[in-house]
């Protein structure tokens, strides 16, 4: 392999791929990022199996080839480098790699590529693209709500349902749940319903956003294919069944506000400050057009009256400060309802304009003190 | 070198011993956990059981007594719904309180409230 490239197109590359390298496999070679010099272009691999992120960037290649370097070094060395073309040789036989810059030569030590593992592409029949920027904040709205814990690994991941021309993404971690429809250009009648990961979610959002763009999206029974110009994320599916999600959704309620969601959020995280490990939650008192937002610690004492416009009964919760705060931060609207069903049933947050969003959020039950 | 070939084949002995009885673990934990789903399984067959056989009172508001020991296990500390259950509740579960809207909406205000 032998190649000239630039700083810039090198390192944004193994940027985006090494969020798959994988930290923990006792395999070295998965601490490795795959380049591979063909056509005129440089292709940067990243895999942990789970996952797999692959970028191409322009490069003047001499001689076609691959080689894996070590993740750790790599991505460092050439954030180093100075903004000068950059000359890349590997010894086929070693793995070895010369890296030549301005009147300079750097050597790392590689491994063979063809022991990392072959990435291909998977080929089906469903597929469907989705514009980036919408894509990207459906899964901010939702991806918050999986389950760290891998000891049910279904709700670790989002649902992605589409079926009757409409998709439906959830999560949930079982105490909160997170709910987005998404319009949807069902031309190819496209019927799926599969479980994405949240981490392979989480990358995928960090490289999207272009309003103007596409991602294109290849689902097969256990991977599914992200597509985006220079891109692609492979990533396997969650296999399982998703819990029947819509029956935790209360379908009455006790009573409702509306209020400006800054307001909220900004008391939400004053008060954060004052919870405590052992007591991580916030009261809400809600009567008379008034919400009190309310944590009394060993470290202080909140309280904080916000207007608002209510309909039905006085209530009183108390909700985990962390989920109500992240639920606020990604309803990507200035108004915000909120729905009581009862002191130790759901709150609903739904944003005041349209019905595409809703996230739920179970009270904490606490010792009065 | 000869003690050296030595050395590297007793390593490799204990590897193979060590291999073995990382195996026999791993037999051992599946057994558990299918002897724990079996249990878990029974109790709620059990529970389910006794909710068809109790028959609401008007002590109870009508609640059968199937329904009442549910809702006794899950304010002990434990998960009701089909998803965990009989697992120790960390916090509480929007699929068990569901469950309770579902069986009964007045249960949902017997589930202990300290607020």
């Amino acid at each position: 392999m032998n190649f000239i490239s630039s700083k810039e197109d090198l390192l944004s590359a193994v940027q985006i791929v090494q969020r798959a390298v994988s930290h923990k496999s006792p395999l070295p070679i998965l601490s490795g990022i795959k380049f591979c010099a063909e056509n005129d272009l440089l292709i940067v691999t990243a895999t942990d199996l789970e996952i797999g992120i692959q970028c191409s960037v322009q490069a003047e290649i001499f001689e076609v080839g691959s080689v894996v370097l070590p993740a750790k070094y790599i991505t460092e060395f050439f954030r180093r480098l100075p903004d000068v073309p950059i000359f890349i040789k590997s010894d086929p036989l070693t793995g070895n790699v010369s890296v030549k810059y301005g009147h300079s030569e750097t050597n790392i030590n590689g491994f063979l590529a063809q022991e990392f593992p072959e990435l291909p592409l998977p080929v089906s029949e469903v597929k469907f693209s989705v514009p980036e920027d919408i894509l990207k904040e459906a899964i901010r709205q939702v991806v918050f709500a999986v389950a760290v814990e891998e000891s049910r690994p279904v709700f670790t991941g989002v649902l992605l349902e589409i079926n009757g021309g409409e998709m439906q993404m959830a999560a949930t971690d079982t105490h909160r749940l997170a709910w987005r429809k998404l319009k949807f250009d069902d031309s190819n009648n496209i019927d799926i319903n599969i479980i994405i990961p949240g981490k392979t979610l989480n990358e995928l959002s960090k490289v999207i956003g272009r309003p103007e763009k596409e991602v294109d999206i290849t689902v097969t029974d256990n991977q599914v294919l992200f597509s985006v110009e220079d891109l692609c994320i492979i990533s396997r599916l969650i296999s399982g069944k998703f819990p029947p999600y819509r029956q935790v959704i209360p379908q009455g309620r006790v009573s409702r506000i509306r209020l400006i969601t800054r307001e909220l959020a900004e008391a939400v995280e004053r008060a954060a400050l004052f919870t405590t490990a052992g007591s991580s939650f916030i009261k809400l008192l809600l009567q008379n057009n008034i919400l009190v937002v309310s944590v009394s610690t060993e470290v202080g004492r909140v309280y904080e009256e916000i207007p608002v416009y209510q309909e039905g009964e006085p209530m009183q919760v108390a909700v985990n400060t962390r989920y109500l705060s992240e639920a606020l931060k990604v309803l990507g609207s200035g108004e915000i309802n909120i729905e009581f069903a009862g002191p130790l049933n759901p709150l609903v947050l739904k944003p005041v304009e349209g019905n595409d969003y809703l996230s739920l959020l179970l009270p904490v039950r606490i010792r009065e003190e | 070198m000869q003690s050296f070939y030595k050395l590297t084949k007793d390593m490799e002995v204990k590897l193979h011993a060590l291999l073995a009885e990382m195996q026999e673990l791993k037999n051992k934990a599946r057994e558990l956990e299918e002897e724990n789903t079996r249990l878990r399984q029974e109790l709620a067959n059990a529970y389910r059981e006794k909710g068809i056989i109790g028959a609401g009172s008007e002590e109870t508001g009508g609640m059968d007594t199937g329904f009442l020991n549910l809702l006794g296990l899950y304010n002990q500390g434990f998960h009701i719904c089909n998803l965990h259950f009989g697992r120790r509740l960390m916090e509480d579960c929007l699929f068990c309180m569901a469950f309770f809207r579902k069986g009964n909406e007045p249960a949902v205000g017997r589930i202990k409230s300290e607020i």
